[in-house]
């Protein structure tokens, strides 16, 4: 019993110093740098793929005719509209609880990517719903969601550039942040509920259960792409504002001006 | 392949949504690796001012 | 910090009352954002035409929209006047836990400017021709809503105390949040005003407000720290 508590702690422990040397700034720019031509790589090949797969091979819908194609990249932007936000929050406790430099970082480097993607949702569906709908714009469940999503982006730049300070600028973003996560199921159910109660579930979704295996393929290969193209870009965007708030550490002096660090 | 462009009729919402998602992505990407050097560059440039105004001072004092 | 022992509840109670009276002396700040409830009320016939049918049916949204918007416009005065003469960061320091004191504050605020307003409401959805059935389920909503309003626009405004030009970013920051309260209160009012059943409405207001009472005052604090800090 006592042999596994000690084993516990000394696990604890490991994990802990993993944590924190891999959350260091000069490690996290080192790896990063290394891996991230190896995301471009897969981001490139996944697209080039899913896009074949999505735009040539994929049957065409019999009810939507061929401009359900739009679907491979709406319903991936979408779910990267989520996802980074969900990476946001985490990084936001993360930062809050432990007080950890790199997660205030990955933060918000991710924003801009994060709503540049609600953007695209947001602009595609609109698109999509065109041809479907007849008009630009319904009042659609899935729609208001992800412009409500759009505007708690936005309010995460309005705060940030507010305040001169990029430490408390980071640390305010962190609490909207976890503010917005405990709302947005809140605010996904309550949207659901009201659009439901003035137009009727008639409406077609994306998502139809019956989607067909050679559809769903370039769907999920697609979405591993978008994955691959976010570590890519928030990895460039993280890099450069490392250097940014690091400028005056050694590492960066070793790093940029190998022959000046004495 | 001009079957394959005409998209059955939705050629314009099809196309215009694939390329205005990649010209956003692709061109936010361009931006951060540009952000990434050119910042790589700033801090460059200010590391070796600051070491060469510190061998002048030291040039000075030693002529002195 | 406090040598003399003063309990949490005595120092919750001494805030709420400390507040009230101090705000007898600036009078403006809750009349106000009440003048604004009424003009945008008044706006809207004058905007859509007086014709008394079309007023009934957007009454409900009409009225709660204002209620939103003039009980955000009335935050602002929550945490300033105490940000800049030193007393939150009192607060902060204080044996207490922060996020009671906060509750006080914001408990003090919804007493003095939603609460005229609930009263005030009544008397527009009546001149808007709101039907009977529909002012009694207003009046339970806005009760149970506005603390709702006052608790997430509570922590808006501790995270823009500390900047220049707050104002405007506030309303970016907490309208989105104030979405799914505008939701359930104009929709149990809209179903009162149908003949509808409102429990579900009514009931998912109470968990929103049981949800805000216990996360929001921590929230709160949290942004405070950061502020003062």
């Amino acid at each position: 019993m006592s042999i596994y508590i000690i084993d516990k702690k000394i696990m604890i422990k490991a994990t802990w110093s993993f944590i924190q040397k891999f959350s260091s700034p000069p490690h996290f720019y080192r790896i990063s740098g290394k891996m991230q031509p190896w995301f471009m790589a897969i981001f490139i090949g996944t697209l080039i793929y899913g896009l074949i797969g999505g735009l040539y091979l994929a049957p065409t819908d019999y009810q939507q005719g061929d401009s359900f194609r739009i679907i491979y990249v709406h319903v991936p932007a979408a779910w990267m509209s989520m996802f980074i936000y969900m990476v946001m929050a985490f990084c936001a406790a993360v930062a809050l609880i432990w007080r950890i430099k790199l997660a205030d970082i990955v933060l918000i480097s991710s924003a801009p990517i994060g709503a540049m993607f609600t953007a695209i949702a947001l602009a595609t569906g609109s698109i999509w719903g065109k041809p479907m709908w007849g008009t630009w714009w319904v009042w659609d469940a899935r729609l208001t969601a992800e412009l409500i999503l759009l505007f708690l982006y936005l309010g995460i730049f309005a705060l940030y550039n507010a305040v001169e300070d990029k430490r408390t600028g980071s640390r305010f973003v962190s609490i909207l942040v976890l503010v917005g996560v405990v709302n947005i199921p809140i605010i996904h159910y309550s949207v659901e509920w009201w659009a439901t109660l003035h137009q009727g579930p008639t409406v077609t979704k994306f998502d139809k259960p019956s989607i067909h295996i050679d559809m769903l393929i370039p769907l999920l290969v697609m979405a591993i792409s978008f994955k691959c193209y976010y570590i890519t870009t928030m990895f460039s965007r993280a890099r450069t504002e490392l250097l940014e708030r690091e400028s005056n550490a050694k590492w960066v002096t070793k790093l940029l001006v190998p022959t000046k660090a004495d | 392949m001009s079957e394959f462009l005409h998209m059955g009729g939705y050629a314009s919402f099809v196309w215009s949504s694939y390329a205005l998602s990649f010209i956003l992505m692709f061109g936010m990407m361009f931006l951060s690796f540009s952000q990434h050097k050119k910042k790589q560059k700033i801090i460059q440039g200010r590391i070796i001012r600051a070491a060469q105004q510190k061998a002048e001072k030291k040039r000075e004092e030693e002529n002195e | 910090m406090a040598k003399t022992r003063v309990s949490t509840r005595k120092a919750f109670s001494v805030i709420i009352w400390r507040d009230l009276m101090l705000s007898i002396r600036h009078p403006s700040e809750i009349i106000n954002p009440l003048l604004f409830f009424i003009m945008v009320i008044i706006l809207y016939p004058f905007a859509v035409g007086s014709d008394a049918k079309l007023l009934m049916e957007i009454s409900t949204g009409v009225v709660w929209v204002a209620a939103l918007l003039a009980s955000m416009l009335s935050l602002d005065s929550i945490f300033k006047e105490d940000f800049a003469d030193g007393t939150l960061e009192e607060m902060i320091l204080s044996a207490h836990p922060t996020s009671i004191l906060v509750l006080a504050k914001v408990f003090a605020h919804w007493l003095l400017t939603a609460l005229p307003l609930i009263i005030l409401a009544p008397i527009l959805a009546v001149m808007l021709g709101m039907h009977d059935d529909g002012i009694v389920v207003l009046l339970l909503t806005l009760l149970i809503g506005t603390p709702v309003l006052s608790l997430i626009g509570a922590i808006g405004v501790a995270l823009t105390v500390s900047l220049r030009g707050g104002g405007v970013i506030l309303s970016l920051l907490i309208l989105p949040l104030y979405i799914p309260v505008l939701i359930f209160g104009s929709g149990a009012v809209n179903n009162a005003i149908l003949g509808l059943d409102v429990q579900g409405q009514i009931y998912m207001l109470a968990a929103l407000f049981v949800l805000a009472l216990f996360f929001a005052p921590l929230a709160i604090a949290a942004a405070l720290k950061i502020s003062l800090s």
